[in-house]
C-alpha cells in the first residue's frame, strides 16, 4: 500500500475514532480539540474553490465571525428557541452567500484585485460583528425572555438541542460536502470547467468557457460553505462567540487548501 | 453569409491619453459558409487582432457594420454577439497561444468545449473523436486518458483540430497552428480541414509557411472551391489595413 494512502487512512480512522466520542465530556481534549479542527474542513474547501479558480479569499474568518453574530443577534431578537435558532442559521448562510456574491462582482465585474476587495470586506466583518456586538451585549440592546443567562457561556452562544443538533454530525456533513464535490469535479462538465480557468483562464476563453460563471459558481459555494462551518462552529463553541472568533482561520484555512494541493496561479 | 465586417476599425486600449498608436481597418469581409480563408501578412500587422475580432474576443471600436448569422450588430454588441457564439460552439479557435490544459486528460481537453447537452451527445462524440484518433497515424496509441501535456506540440494541434469537428463548430479559426506539424502530419491536418469544409464549416488559416498555402489551395482544389486570399497590409505605422481577394 503507497504510504499516502496508508498516511490517509490512518487520519480518516483517528477522525473517526475521536469524533464519536463525546464532544463536550470534561477531559476529552482531543475530540474537544477535533471538534473545534473539524469546521475548518469547510472553511479549507470554500478557500480551495476559490483559490483553485484563480483568485483568493482572505475573508473568510472575519465573514465567519460576522455570520455566527447573525445567528447570536437573531436569538437575541427573536429568541432562543430550537426553531428559531435553525431560522438563524439559514439566515446567517443565505447572509454568507450574499456577501459572497457581492464580493464576486467588485472582483470581477469591478476589476478589483481579489486581495484588496478580501481585505476590505473582512475589515467590513470584523466591524459589524463588533457592532453586533456591542449592541446586543448592550443593556439597551434586545432580549427575548427566552434568552436566558444559561445560554450564554463565556462571551455569547446560543443554545444546541434538538433540531439545532444537526450540526453536531461534523463527519456527516464533511462527507457530504466532498461527496458533493466530488461528484461535481469527476462526474460534471462544470467541475472541469472551474478546473480549466484556475490553469489556464485563456484557454479556457478560447474553449468558449463562461469564466464569469464559473467563477460565480465558486463563490457562491464557498458562501453555502462558510455559512455551513459557522453552523459547525456554532454549535461547539463552548468559550461562547466573541467578535474575534474566526479571525485568523482564513490562513488556517488557505494553508490547509495549498499543502492539500490546490493549484496556486 | 456566416459573418460580414464592413468599414469597422479596431485598436488596442492604450492607458494614456491622446490617439491609439495603431489601428485595424476593415473595409470589406465576408464569410461565407464552406469557404476556406488563408489571411497572410508581416509580423505585428494584425492577423491575430483579426481572428478575435472574428471570434469575438475583441470589441470592435469604430463604426461600420459588422454581421453575424445575417444579424446585424453594432460596436459593443459585436463583441458580446461573437463571444455568445464561442459559448455556444459555433465558432472554435485554435490559437498556438492556448496551451490549453497540459494537467488534463486528452478527451478532457475536448470535453471541456461542450456546450451542456444530453449526456448521449457526449457518448457520441467520444466515439466520434476516438475514431479521429485512430484515423491520424501520428496519434496512434495515444489514449485518451493520458495528461495533454505528454503530447508534443504538433500532437496537441492535432488535438485542437480533432476538438473543432467533434463539436461541429461552423466557423474554425486557425492561428499559426500548423506551424509545429511535420510535412506527413500537415497533410492530415489539412485533409480533415478539407472534410470540414464539405461539410459546410467555414475555416479561416494564418499562417506563414509556404507549405500551407499549398496544401490549402491543393484541398480547396480538391473540393471544387477556391482558397480566398486575405491580406493584412500595414498601410503606415498606424494602421493595418485588410483586403480580401
Amino acid at each position: 500500500m503507497p504510504y499516502r494512502t496508508l498516511a490517509l487512512t490512518t487520519c480518516l480512522v483517528l477522525l473517526l475514532f475521536f469524533s464519536t466520542g463525546s464532544f463536550r465530556a470534561a477531559g476529552a481534549v482531543g475530540s474537544n480539540w477535533l471538534s473545534s479542527g473539524l469546521p475548518l474542513v469547510p472553511l479549507s474547501i470554500a478557500a480551495g474553490l476559490i483559490i483553485s479558480c484563480g483568485q483568493i479569499d482572505i475573508a473568510s474568518g472575519a465573514l465567519l465571525t460576522f455570520a455566527g453574530m447573525i445567528v447570536i443577534g437573531w436569538a437575541h431578537l427573536f429568541g432562543a428557541t430550537d426553531s428559531s435558532v435553525l431560522v438563524a442559521v439559514g439566515v446567517e448562510t443565505l447572509s454568507s452567500i450574499l456577501l459572497y456574491c457581492i464580493m464576486w462582482a467588485i472582483i470581477t465585474l469591478g476589476r478589483v484585485p481579489a486581495l484588496l476587495c478580501t481585505l476590505g470586506f473582512s475589515f467590513c466583518g470584523q466591524s459589524l460583528s463588533l457592532l453586533i456586538n456591542t449592541f446586543v451585549s448592550s443593556p439597551l440592546g434586545p432580549h427575548h425572555p427566552s434568552f436566558t443567562p444559561e445560554h450564554v457561556v463565556g462571551g455569547m452562544t446560543v443554545p444546541v438541542s434538538g433540531a439545532v443538533s444537526i450540526f453536531e454530525w461534523q463527519l456527516l456533513w464533511i462527507a457530504l460536502v466532498v461527496l458533493a464535490l466530488a461528484l461535481w469535479r469527476y462526474s460534471s462538465d462544470a467541475g472541469l470547467q472551474h478546473v480549466a480557468v484556475g490553469m489556464n483562464p485563456k484557454g479556457a476563453e478560447m474553449a468558449g468557457v463562461k469564466i464569469r460563471r464559473v467563477t460565480l459558481v465558486a463563490f457562491l459555494a464557498s458562501g453555502a460553505l462558510v455559512g455551513l462551518s459557522t453552523a459547525m462552529y456554532l454549535v461547539f463553541q463552548g468559550g461562547g462567540w466573541a467578535p474575534n472568533t474566526g479571525v485568523g482561520k482564513e490562513m488556517f484555512a488557505i494553508a490547509a487548501a495549498v499543502v492539500g494541493g490546490t493549484r496556486i496561479q | 453569409m456566416l459573418i460580414e465586417l464592413e468599414n469597422i476599425e479596431f485598436s488596442y486600449a492604450v492607458p494614456s491619453a491622446g490617439p491609439p498608436p495603431w489601428k485595424l481597418r476593415v473595409e470589406r469581409l465576408f464569410i461565407r459558409s464552406g469557404d476556406l480563408y488563408r489571411v497572410t501578412g508581416k509580423n505585428m500587422c494584425g492577423k491575430t487582432t483579426l481572428l478575435r475580432i472574428l471570434a469575438g474576443l475583441e470589441q470592435v471600436t469604430f463604426g461600420g457594420n459588422s454581421k453575424v448569422g445575417g444579424s446585424m450588430v453594432r460596436g459593443n454588441d459585436a463583441k458580446a454577439h461573437g463571444r455568445a457564439r464561442l459559448h455556444t460552439r459555433d465558432v472554435c479557435f485554435l490559437s498556438h497561444a492556448d496551451q490549453m490544459f497540459p494537467e488534463l486528460s486528452v478527451w478532457e481537453n475536448v470535453r471541456i468545449a461542450r456546450n451542456s447537452g444530453p449526456a448521449q451527445k457526449t457518448h457520441l462524440a467520444r466515439t466520434f473523436f476516438e475514431s479521429y484518433i485512430d484515423s491520424i497515424p501520428t496519434l496512434k496509441g495515444v489514449s485518451l486518458k493520458m495528461p495533454m501535456g505528454s503530447l508534443s506540440s504538433g500532437g496537441q494541434a492535432l488535438v485542437r483540430l480533432g476538438r473543432a469537428s467533434t463539436w461541429k463548430s461552423r466557423l474554425i479559426l486557425i492561428d499559426e497552428v500548423t506551424a509545429h506539424l511535420d510535412d506527413d502530419a500537415a497533410d492530415v491536418f489539412f485533409f480533415h480541414i478539407g472534410k470540414l469544409l464539405t461539410q459546410g464549416c467555414s475555416v479561416v488559416l494564418v499562417s506563414h509557411v509556404e507549405r500551407d498555402r499549398l496544401l490549402a489551395e491543393k484541398v480547396a482544389e480538391k473540393i471544387g472551391q477556391k482558397a480566398f486570399a486575405v491580406t493584412v497590409e500595414k498601410v503606415n505605422e498606424h494602421t493595418s489595413c485588410l483586403t480580401a481577394r
